[in-house]
């Protein structure tokens, strides 16, 4: 059942929201010591959120657009009082003493909360590998990664555990695993969804976001999550986007760019999807032409520097005074060194060293401030590119999953997964991935929409043509 | 000082089949080249090193690159740092000229010592005729214009371990050995992947820090329900009168 179709049952009273937190929690516990999605399920605290939900059904009340609908939680996402980890030893134990607005937003909109998901660790990572409680499977083939950083969440839906997910997307962290697992995921243009809550990785790049079933779920929780909130300061005025209505509006007259510059490197059996991708919508009635954003190719060696550059900054707080491990040492200095070297992962070092090289004194100048001038180059580029068509495409990840450790020793390597996505965060531009067909591995592909700032309209429009075009989508292995 | 008082020392430590007549290097007499030696009060040579404008052989084009030579220390002096003292002053020397590559031929066994003074090794070691094996090491050496930091960000220019150990120190990073070495190699190889970017005309480009416009927020000025301060502070570990408690500061005893 989709969410959409829990939430209408369930505010009808044809189905209890305890019904479908079981018939969740089992497939959960069929299937999750095989995948590993989850950090935390937390099953108590579910089922009285359920019997909660129930009673006020049952009292007349309607609970919400998502009455009864499990969610699940990408662990960087603060829960008051249940740990909260982004997957690092150095947060082990924590537990926030506040929700991210996201949480509360969800359970507003009648949610059940059931579990928190594994994550690369600090949302650094292509492959949910570099999680210090072990990898995430891919529910399509488990010796494969599911992608990440939000492979808890992407595989958590593929497999059929939760309809929704919440991820966070800083370079693709949404899309690329949405990809990799044949669902939806989608990053909303900077702003438009409060990250009060979210653990900070680059907080000019990072953005809160739904992984769907299909399109019409990811619209309906991104509906819940987007709007104002005074607790975030760039948080973008007014509410959210009406996107549901626009699923149904055909693509007849949009005029749609495949990206030059994101067609190169990538797989051709991926590409060939892509290419697919861009006929059925020229079938489907839009004008589809190629269209260049030539600084798109410096995104990749600009966002692993802007990138790291704000996470080393970020990270600073990780010194075992106020929350998590504390490393004992006679000194303070002594004890932040010890306490953030064993708490911290290999990724996680490799990016704050990098990113305190790019910030440090005599090389400022030639590596972040010559990466922030290559953010304006794209966001110009992007500009032109967008006085021509309404949205572009381009695919989501260059290849389909890959196996589990195939990269794991080549940072570089890893790095790259995320070229197609990366351009849209570094802009603060809204993208989503959609599942269209697989490999010739057999594994799914996914075809991404990129749209100007707050032009998630437009890109659902387009995506509810990709989706109903789409090839049969392979079904996840397993039970 | 002139060239011919290194001499001795040079045939002693460097060449012994020679003889100090034949010690004179090629542009010896140049006037960008210096001739550094070690001095003890008794007024004899302890130590000498010369440098030299010279591109690698590496990259012939490298007009502005420094070649070190001729850098000896007499045997009984070994282990006083007099090396490394040297080789400072040949690191100023050339920091003081706008700086640039600075390479040599590195007996293997001096290897280490050139470490010490920020220089890497490059390609494979080889075999000198009655000397001993050698191998090419480099460093980049900074302007004078930021003195802190051993290397400038030149497309090409590698992050050498003495980099990754400062900022790891900076970044507050107890690294092993075995990390130091990794990240080394991991960080330049993400950083030549940059070299693209680093090497881009922009000057005419003002940067962006942030994808949104971004204003001050304010809000009216109103008392509102903080953090619960025992739930915050439970989440600590360790605390003592209702504030976080750390170990010692300054140098103080506990």
């Amino acid at each position: 059942m989709s969410a959409q179709q829990i939430a209408s049952a369930v505010r009808s009273g044809r189905r209890s929201a305890a019904d479908v937190l079981d018939e969740h929690l089992e497939r959960i516990e069929a299937r999750e010591p095989e995948l590993h999605a989850f950090n935390l399920v937390m099953s108590g605290q579910a089922r009285s959120a359920a019997a909660e939900l129930d009673r006020r059904v049952a009292a007349g009340e309607d609970p919400g657009p998502l009455a009864g609908v499990p969610v699940a939680l990408k662990d960087n996402l603060c829960t008051r009082g249940v740990p909260t980890t982004c997957s690092s030893r150095i947060l082990e134990g924590w537990r926030p003493p506040y929700d991210a607005t996201v949480v509360e937003r969800v359970r507003d909109a009648g949610a059940v909360v059931v579990g928190k998901t594994n994550l690369d660790e600090f949302a650094m990572g292509s492959s949910t590998e570099n999680s210090a409680f072990g990898p995430t499977r891919n529910p399509h083939d488990p010796s494969r990664v599911p992608g990440g950083s939000s492979g808890g969440s992407a595989a958590a839906v593929a497999a059929g555990f939760v309809p929704l997910a919440l991820g966070s997307d800083t370079g693709g962290s949404i899309r690329q695993p949405a990809a990799l697992c044949g669902v939806v995921g989608m990053k909303p243009t900077y702003g438009l969804v409060s990250r009060y809550g979210l653990v900070a990785f680059a907080s000019s790049l990072d953005q809160i976001g739904p992984l769907a079933a299909d399109v019409a779920d990811a619209a309906l929780l991104l509906e819940a999550i987007a709007g104002h909130d005074p607790a975030d300061s760039t948080s973008l005025p007014g509410g959210a986007p009406p996107v549901s209505q626009a699923l149904d509006g055909g693509v007849s007259g949009v005029r749609v760019g495949v990206l030059r510059e994101l067609t190169e490197g990538i797989d051709p059996d991926v590409l060939k999807r892509m290419r697919e991708a861009a006929d059925a919508l020229a079938d489907a009635g839009a004008e589809v032409e190629e269209v260049s954003v030539p600084a798109t190719v410096y995104g990749l060696s600009a966002y692993y520097l802007i990138a790291p550059a704000e996470a080393s900054s970020n990270l600073a707080r990780y010194d075992g005074v106020r929350y998590g491990l504390r490393e004992p040492a006679p000194d303070v200095t002594t004890m932040y060194s010890r306490t953030r070297a064993r708490g911290f992962g290999a990724e996680v070092k490799r990016r704050v060293m990098l990113g305190t090289y790019a910030l440090s004194a005599g090389y400022y100048d030639a590596y972040y401030g010559q990466a922030q001038r290559v953010r304006t180059l794209i966001i110009q580029d992007f500009a032109s590119a967008y006085e021509r068509v309404d949205v572009l495409l381009a695919p989501t990840a260059p290849t389909t999953a890959f196996a589990v450790g195939a990269k794991a020793e080549n940072p570089l390597a890893m790095y790259l997964s995320d070229v197609c996505t990366i351009p849209s965060n570094l802009a603060g531009h809204p993208a989503m991935s959609i599942p269209f067909g697989t490999g010739d591995d057999g594994l799914p592909v996914g075809v991404q929409v990129l749209a100007p700032a707050l032009g998630e309209e437009a890109m659902f429009r387009v995506a509810g043509t990709l989706e109903r075009a789409a090839p049969v989508p392979a079904p996840a292995a397993g039970p | 000082m002139a060239a011919p008082e290194t001499f001795a020392l040079r045939q002693r430590v460097l060449r012994p089949h020679q003889t100090p007549d034949e010690m004179a290097l090629p542009g010896d007499d140049d006037p960008e080249t210096a001739h550094f030696a070690a001095r003890p009060p008794d007024g004899t040579v302890v130590g000498t090193a010369s440098v030299r404008r010279q591109a690698p052989p590496w990259d012939p084009g490298d007009a502005g690159a420094w070649r070190l030579r001729g850098m000896a220390t007499a045997p009984e002096m070994r282990g006083m740092g007099v090396g490394a003292r040297i080789l400072g002053a040949v690191v100023d020397h050339v920091a003081g000229r706008g700086g640039g590559l600075l390479w040599c031929n590195a007996r293997t066994a001096a290897v280490s010592l050139y470490e010490r003074g920020g220089m890497q090794t490059r390609g494979e070691v080889w075999e000198e005729e009655a000397i001993g094996p050698h191998v090419a090491m480099w460093r980049r050496v900074p302007d004078r214009s930021c003195p802190t930091m051993p290397a400038m960000p030149d497309a090409g220019a590698r992050i050498s371990a003495q980099d990754v150990a400062h900022v790891a120190r900076l970044a507050r990073l107890e690294l092993s050995d075995e990390e130091l070495a990794l990240f080394t190699e991991q960080l330049a190889a993400v950083l030549d992947h940059a070299a693209d970017v680093a090497s881009l005309d922009t000057s005419a480009v003002a940067p962006t820090a942030h994808p949104l416009p971004l204003d001050n927020v304010l809000r009216d000025d109103e008392p509102r329900p903080p953090l619960d301060r025992e739930e915050v502070l439970s989440q600590a570990p360790e605390v003592e009168n209702g504030r976080f408690k750390v170990p010692r500061i300054l140098g103080e005893a506990p």
